[in-house]
């Protein structure tokens, strides 16, 4: 395959993984790249269930290619269907209803908000981390799917149950980005977590966790320290395994939507922080996943290490705003509205993503993408018109 | 002498063993239960107050409806609560649209209405336009609250509204939506009268729409 096989437009003098760096490093790129996160739209658009986006590869990837052909073409592939829900619970540790399972087949699936773990966990976790550093991601991952899932017992059949499942899905997506890989895209990253405080937020339910941060804040602190080693080491193993060197840290629950800055600085950060400083050091780069409102919090994210990391961002928060205050800090990638996709117009969509590509696209360091995922009735032609965005106003040399 | 002013500080400060004890005393002392619920009431404003300063924020909100919870659930236990009370307040619907099985903002909308002193009717998840309409009407709701995390949601919020439309009751009933997938292109296309990402704003809006010239 030649360099010219690679680029996705004639114009592009750079590949897509070239691309991806160029903007993470905060250096200009020949244009500002554009990223999918697109499961449940490419299966409504694909014509096929939205149970089979989640539990037909086969079909998910006919209908993302179908997608692709006719709405495309973009930059980075955004995987996001774990190939089973039970694997569900190490990305989110929530309980949750499947279409398919609990909910008719054309239902996306849905989070609930329960308490999966019990205050006694933060002691549990701090203990666990301090016997088994590299591994206590992974204890309490498993933990969680056994209090969610039946079939996965506790104890050493919960592994046993889990792993062959795991393997699978490692091979489903390596498959799928050796595919996408040859079409020239890049592939965004090659696991998704939830950050250190937002997984307790997550899995402790918000209400319980609110009170936890009141009553516990120091049981809150150790346990989501300690946990830091376990989960450089899952990051560190599927990274290589995929041989894609990042990761994506999602942040739901630390927006000031739900607490105040001061306890994000205090609580949430500090984990925060490490991680991604950890994970540097073994040459994998972040890309935070940080839904809800940010603005109070931008200035904190400017402790990040500069040139380094990717922060997405899905509406709430300014992003013009955080372009100038952390934009020479993070490369910025966002946020398409999911109501201006599904109910714009195409000249709102295309109006929109130029003022993004101007303002937030200025001197590099942007990624053009809708407000987190592409809703499943987003209309086509918007979708085509944020893709085709950067064709039409994003090279840098015009 | 009762200290109302210090129950009231207590709840803004969120202070929750202090403001139960102290509602515990004040009952203990004979003063009226609805006194009692005033008073809360009132540390419940101030923690609103504060919220709008951006002192608080979601937390204090949940922190100090957790705290009302507590007293009104003490209350309850001695057989002390004001069920009178609730004859005259004003009724608000809420409900996810159908398809919708989130419920966690809609929880925290309704318990913020429920400290403000409205009478909420919660129907749960996934409430089809029909049931909405139905319940409005049986509850002689003025207000109908409908919260949505999803798109996929967006039409099943138009009907609800048109079908107020349809059963002549629009005028009488006022519709305000909240929730992550919600915007004024929403609140246009659904023909809702408002809508918020700020929970507060929910009590705001119950205030103004059930207000009486």
């Amino acid at each position: 395959m030649t360099r010219e096989d690679r680029t996705l437009d004639k114009r592009d003098t750079m590949t897509a993984e070239e691309r991806l760096r160029a903007v993470i490093n905060l250096q200009v790129p020949d244009r500002v790249p554009a990223s999918s996160l697109n499961n449940y739209f490419a299966g409504s658009y694909g014509g096929i269930t939205m149970r089979q986006v989640w539990d037909d590869p086969q079909a998910f990837r006919a209908a993302l290619f179908k997608c692709w052909e006719d709405l495309g073409p973009w930059d980075f592939h955004y995987p996001v269907n774990v190939r089973y829900p039970e694997l569900y619970s190490f990305v989110m540790p929530m309980k949750a209803r499947w279409p398919g399972m609990n909910l008719p087949d054309d239902c996306i699936h849905q989070l609930l908000e329960e308490e999966v773990l019990a205050p006694e966990d933060y002691g549990w976790v701090t203990s666990i981390s301090r016997q088994t550093p590299n591994w206590s991601y992974i204890r309490l991952s498993k933990r969680v799917a056994s209090r969610i899932w039946q079939q996965v017992e506790e104890g050493w059949r919960g592994y046993v149950y889990l792993l062959p499942r795991f393997l699978h899905h490692l091979a489903t997506w390596a498959k799928e980005f050796e595919m996408w890989k040859r079409k020239g895209l890049a592939i965004l990253y090659s696991l998704i977590i939830e950050a250190p405080f937002d997984y307790f937020s997550l899995a402790r339910g918000l209400v319980p966790f609110i009170k936890d941060v009141r009553s516990r804040s120091e049981e809150i602190v150790t346990a989501t320290d300690a946990l830091i080693d376990g989960y450089v080491r899952i990051c560190r193993l599927v990274a290589g395994l995929l041989r894609v060197p990042r990761i994506e840290i999602a942040v739901h629950r630390s927006a000031s939507d739900f607490i105040s800055p001061q306890t994000f600085r205090e609580l949430s950060f500090p984990s925060l922080k490490k991680l991604v400083e950890k994970l540097l050091l073994h040459n994998i780069t972040p890309i935070l996943h940080c839904d809800g409102n940010w603005d109070l919090n931008l200035e904190t994210l400017r402790e990040l290490p500069a040139g380094s990391a990717m922060v997405q961002f899905d509406g709430p928060t300014d992003i013009f705003l955080a372009k100038r205050v952390i934009g020479d800090r993070v490369c910025i990638m966002g946020d398409v509205p999911n109501h201006l996709l599904c109910l714009g117009s195409e000249n709102e969509v295309d109006e929109y993503c130029h003022r993004l590509i101007e303002e937030v696209g200025r001197d590099g360091g942007y990624v053009m993408g809708a407000g987190c995922e592409i809703p499943p009735n987003a209309k086509p032609e918007n979708v085509r018109t944020m893709f085709q965005s950067v064709f039409k106003y994003g090279y840098y040399n015009k | 002498m009762e200290n109302y002013e210090e129950l009231a500080r207590a709840i803004s400060d969120l202070e929750e063993e202090r403001a139960i004890g102290l509602a515990e005393k004040m009952l203990s002392r004979g003063v009226e239960p609805l006194r009692v619920i005033e008073v809360c009431r009132e540390g419940l404003k101030l923690v609103g107050e504060r919220y709008e300063r951006r002192e608080y924020f979601l937390s204090g909100l949940i922190l100090s409806g957790e705290i009302f919870k507590e007293i009104v659930a003490m209350m309850e236990e001695r057989r002390l609560f004001p069920h009178a009370m609730e004859e005259g307040q004003r009724r608000v619907i809420l409900g996810a649209p159908l398809g919708d099985v989130h419920d966690i903002g809609k929880g925290i909308v309704s318990m913020l209405l429920r400290c403000s002193g409205f009478k909420v009717i919660d129907l749960g998840v996934s409430v089809s336009p029909s049931e909405f309409v139905e319940e409005a009407v049986r509850h002689r709701a003025e207000v109908v609250g409908i919260t949505t995390l999803i798109t996929m949601a967006y039409e099943s919020i138009r009907e609800t509204v048109s079908g107020f439309e349809r059963a002549g009751l629009r005028d009488r009933v006022r519709i305000m939506l909240g929730g992550g997938a919600i915007s004024q292109r929403v609140c246009d296309y659904a023909g809702a009268d408002a809508w918020s990402h700020d929970a507060m704003d929910a009590v705001r809006f119950a205030r103004m729409f059930t207000r009486k010239e």
